[in-house]
């Protein structure tokens, strides 16, 4: 885990998209998160606090406020003031309701947040730990790059010194963004995807040798930068010694294991005075072509065996006609 | 000092020259420093180019005239032909 995943944390990423609004405590946003799990606590509320986790996020919903405006004034102050003794993160009343006078008070007293949302219970918990598990789930910090090219997060990784910073300058000059230098922070996160973000506190800053730090943002702009992006194509830069030839045609789509993900690789030789970065484009495009089903080197291989199958003799125009050149 | 060699080769692959043959020609082609070219009637094809190669169109039992130019020029020659004759280890 990168940092502390307080409920304040949670509340400034989520409050939009879950509707949440705070209704006292504030001064408890400060608490930590300790794990995705939420809770109801509607036998708590009953008086049975065994097996009560306090290190849950509470989430009251109509059971819950129903059964609690049943009881008596006093009796709703002490069960909600032993709940809240048990100190946990926060308490999340769903569906727009009311919360009681006394959960409010209780909240104030123990300095714990109570936020209310408008959502109803079963979608405020099932995306609440999306977003957990997605903050609690395992992390990697890789030493390379990740850009945005063509839409594809695309992560380039090769030895030091080969050319993976001058890389991505080129490919941020070309107009495709910047997400990570140097560092990158890879978490997987449900639905099988890998996401990067950049691994240092200041992020858009870059190391150029010969230059030195340069601000990507003051340089080329807020829309040449994004914050984090998934991870579609992996990009390896080689040297001339590592770089071996075998059979390069485009038939078999490499792969690499990325997170326990199986992810596109290409290797992209370097070389002196030639541009790593057109390479990552055009394999970018490729991959993109692929994923829609055309499949450049299996078409050119299939018009050519229909070729050496006719027993033409060689030289007459193999793949088609001048048909679509329309312009002569 | 440059010479300059040349043989017959046949293509024995089942399916011809297609794309996966010709990257692997092109593979061993290109280890030579010498010029390797593969000539079919009246196309001749650079054999460290699999695009060119692409051109010869060859099925099975084709005839190619490999000729190579260079210092390596006969070391050149005699691999090929032998890698024709194995196939280049593909189908």
């Amino acid at each position: 885990m990168p940092s502390r995943m307080t409920v304040h944390k949670w509340f400034l990423r989520m409050q939009y998209e879950l509707s949440l609004r705070l209704v006292s405590g504030g001064e408890g946003l400060d608490k930590e998160l300790t794990t995705p799990q939420v809770s109801r606590p509607g036998l708590t509320l009953a008086g049975y606090f065994r097996h009560f986790d306090p290190r849950q996020m509470q989430v009251l919903g109509q059971q819950e406020i129903a059964y609690v405006s049943d009881l008596a004034p006093a009796r709703r102050s002490e069960i909600f003031r032993q709940m809240l003794d048990a100190d946990m993160p926060c308490v999340v009343v769903t569906r727009g309701l009311e919360p009681p006078a006394e959960l409010v008070e209780e909240s104030r007293r123990a300095a714990t947040a109570l936020l209310s949302t408008n959502m109803s219970t079963g979608s405020f918990i099932a995306r609440t730990i999306v977003y957990l598990e997605e903050e609690f789930g395992p992390s990697e910090v890789l030493h390379a790059n990740l850009a945005e090219v063509y839409g594809v997060g695309v992560l380039i990784q090769g030895k030091s010194g080969i050319g993976k910073s001058e890389c991505m300058l080129e490919l941020v000059k070309r107009g495709h963004r910047f997400v990570a230098d140097d560092s990158v922070v890879l978490k997987h996160i449900t639905g099988h995807r890998v996401v990067g973000t950049s691994a240092h506190p200041l992020k858009y800053y870059m190391e150029v040798r010969g230059i030195g730090i340069i601000s990507v943002v003051t340089i080329f702009g807020v829309t040449a930068v994004r914050s984090h992006k998934r991870v579609g194509l992996v990009a390896t830069l080689v040297g001339p010694d590592e770089y071996n030839d075998e059979g390069r045609t485009g038939l078999d789509q490499e792969e690499v294991m990325l997170m326990g993900e199986m992810l596109p690789h290409v290797r992209v030789p370097v070389r002196a005075g030639r541009s790593p970065a057109v390479l990552v484009e055009v394999a970018t495009m490729d991959f993109l072509a692929r994923r829609m089903g055309h499949y450049a080197a299996r078409e050119f291989d299939e018009a050519l065996l229909r070729q050496i199958e006719s027993g033409q003799e060689p030289g007459a125009a193999p793949f088609g006609d001048w048909d679509d050149q329309a312009d002569f | 000092m440059a010479t300059e060699h040349a043989a017959q080769v046949v293509v024995l692959n089942e399916r011809g020259i297609h794309l996966h043959v010709a990257s692997l020609l092109a593979r061993e082609a290109a280890a030579f420093a010498a010029d390797v070219f593969l000539r079919r009637g009246d196309v001749t094809a650079n054999a460290k180019s699999v695009m060119s190669l692409a051109l010869l169109a060859a099925p099975c039992g084709t005839e190619l005239e490999l000729s190579a130019s260079g210092d390596d020029a006969e070391a050149a020659v005699t691999r090929l032909a032998r890698r024709f004759a194995e196939k280049f280890d593909a189908p």
